[in-house]
């Protein structure tokens, strides 16, 4: 899928930037440090830090959504515009602004200020600079591996197939953000050991919820594709996600989808409009493959290489 | 990544694994840093001993193929930057290929015929340095 970029289509995110530098200006209200300590004229010198923190490990949480943004850049990866993805830049440079700003009314040391500022100001222009980056861009080149090795392999699965010899195919898709969700995932376990008089379900919502992020991003998607069978598993403890027969295979299909559009979004999902009313969708990237069982069933199973999993998908089904 | 073995294949069952992956990176289907199936995966998948899998990332391991680590998904390691040392190339390939050499020999192949074989087949092949 190779969708072009006009420069108008960048006008929606440089809007959302501007509205949120305009509002940094206005000085859009932000949980301020509240002030728990006071000198003998009633001037704070002590804050409550809660607020404060939770903006700190926002920004740190966007400053790696947009580390990584810069890396996809370089990879030349990313093609499809999207008009939230500039939100993180604009936010970073926006709670840097706010700290900024509350520096200015409370005292805070000059340099401090001068550095939250450029640094707010730096991210904004970073934001910038990447959303009209992809402008230039240009698309990324076809893997040469792909479509040779992709004939070699389905040729190398017939023949085996023929021979009736064991084999298995692996295909994976890796968890974009790994490192954005292993943040998140590292903060939501802790969490739940260190907020203090956190009633229990919440403890133990936030220790799920970590546990089940770190276990999903650092194993990714596998799809295993046995002259019996397809199993796709995700995570390091490779949780079971779906199992299919491949004699319940009818076709295979690699479509062109947007995982946002089709099916609000990436994970397990379910699409409701369009072609892909329906459809069971196992994906955390943008690539799969769609495949259609004989009961009518259809299932949208992510891989960062669909030609090849197709390719073995249709061997087996072309032998049963 | 695709793996299989072949039961009329004079060679163990682990020696076709540790050759396949091999190929695939050579070919470039596999690429460093790319995970491969964990020893218990690999075994159950392809129907082989959790020993015969075990040994095969062993070999490849200890060729410094891929990298195994205990409670990590094994994984393919960097490509050599630098050629091996004159020892390693005689302990794992002056060996083979004078087998491949004799063989050429009782086939009736002059050193040129021979010569022009492994170019054709460098050339035509994915993979080469």
């Amino acid at each position: 899928m190779n969708i072009s970029v006009r420069w108008t289509n960048h006008l929606p995110a440089l809007a959302l930037l501007l509205a949120l530098f305009g509002l940094l200006w206005l000085g859009w209200p932000w949980p301020d440090p509240v002030p728990d300590g006071f000198d003998a004229q009633g001037r704070p010198i002590h804050w409550r830090w809660a607020p404060a923190s939770l903006g700190a490990a926002l920004t740190l949480w966007l400053v790696s959504f947009a580390l990584d943004g810069i890396w996809d850049g370089f990879e030349r990866r990313r093609r499809l515009f999207n008009p939230l993805s500039l939100a993180d830049e604009g936010l970073i440079a926006w709670i840097l602004a706010r700290v900024a700003a509350f520096g200015v009314a409370n005292g805070m040391a000059p340099a401090v200020r001068v550095a939250a500022w450029v640094t707010g100001c730096l991210a904004f222009g970073a934001a910038v600079a990447l959303e009209l980056r992809r402008v230039t861009a240009p698309a990324p080149e076809p893997d040469p591996r792909t479509a040779e090795d992709t004939r070699e392999l389905a040729s190398d699965l017939s023949a085996l197939q023929a021979l009736g010899q064991s084999w298995s195919y692996w295909s994976v898709q890796k968890m974009p953000h790994r490192l954005l969700f292993g943040i998140l995932g590292t903060s939501f376990t802790l969490g739940a050991f260190a907020i203090p008089d956190a009633p229990l379900w919440a403890r133990a919502a936030l220790l799920v919820g970590g546990l089940l992020t770190l276990a999903v991003c650092s194993g990714g998607l596998r799809t295993v594709v046995t002259p019996r069978r397809l199993v796709l598993r995700a995570g390091y403890l490779g949780l079971p996600l779906l199992r299919l027969a491949t004699s319940e295979i009818a076709e295979v299909a690699v479509p062109d989808f947007d995982p946002m559009r089709h099916f609000g979004g990436w994970g397990i999902r379910r699409g409701f409009f369009g072609d892909f009313a329906g459809v069971w969708a196992f994906n955390f990237a943008s690539s799969g493959v769609l495949v259609r069982t004989r009961q009518g069933k259809r299932y949208l199973i992510g891989t960062d290489e669909p030609d090849r999993l197709a390719a073995a998908l249709n061997a087996v089904r072309r032998a049963s | 990544m695709l793996l299989h073995f072949d039961e009329r294949d004079p060679r163990p069952i682990y020696a076709q694994l540790v050759a396949q992956v091999k190929e695939q990176i050579r070919k470039g289907s596999l690429r460093p840093g790319e995970d491969l199936p964990s020893i218990r995966e690999l075994a159950s998948t392809l129907g082989i001993n959790l020993h015969t899998a075990h040994r095969a990332y062993q070999v490849l391991r200890d060729e410094g193929v891929i990298m195994l680590r205990l409670g990590r998904r094994p994984r393919v390691a960097a490509l050599r930057e630098e050629p091996a040392g004159r020892h390693e190339v005689q302990q794992r390939l002056a060996g083979r290929l004078n087998e491949l050499i004799t063989e050429a020999f009782h086939l009736g192949l002059s050193e040129r015929d021979f010569k022009s074989l492994v170019h054709e087949l460098l050339r035509s092949g994915r993979g080469t340095r």
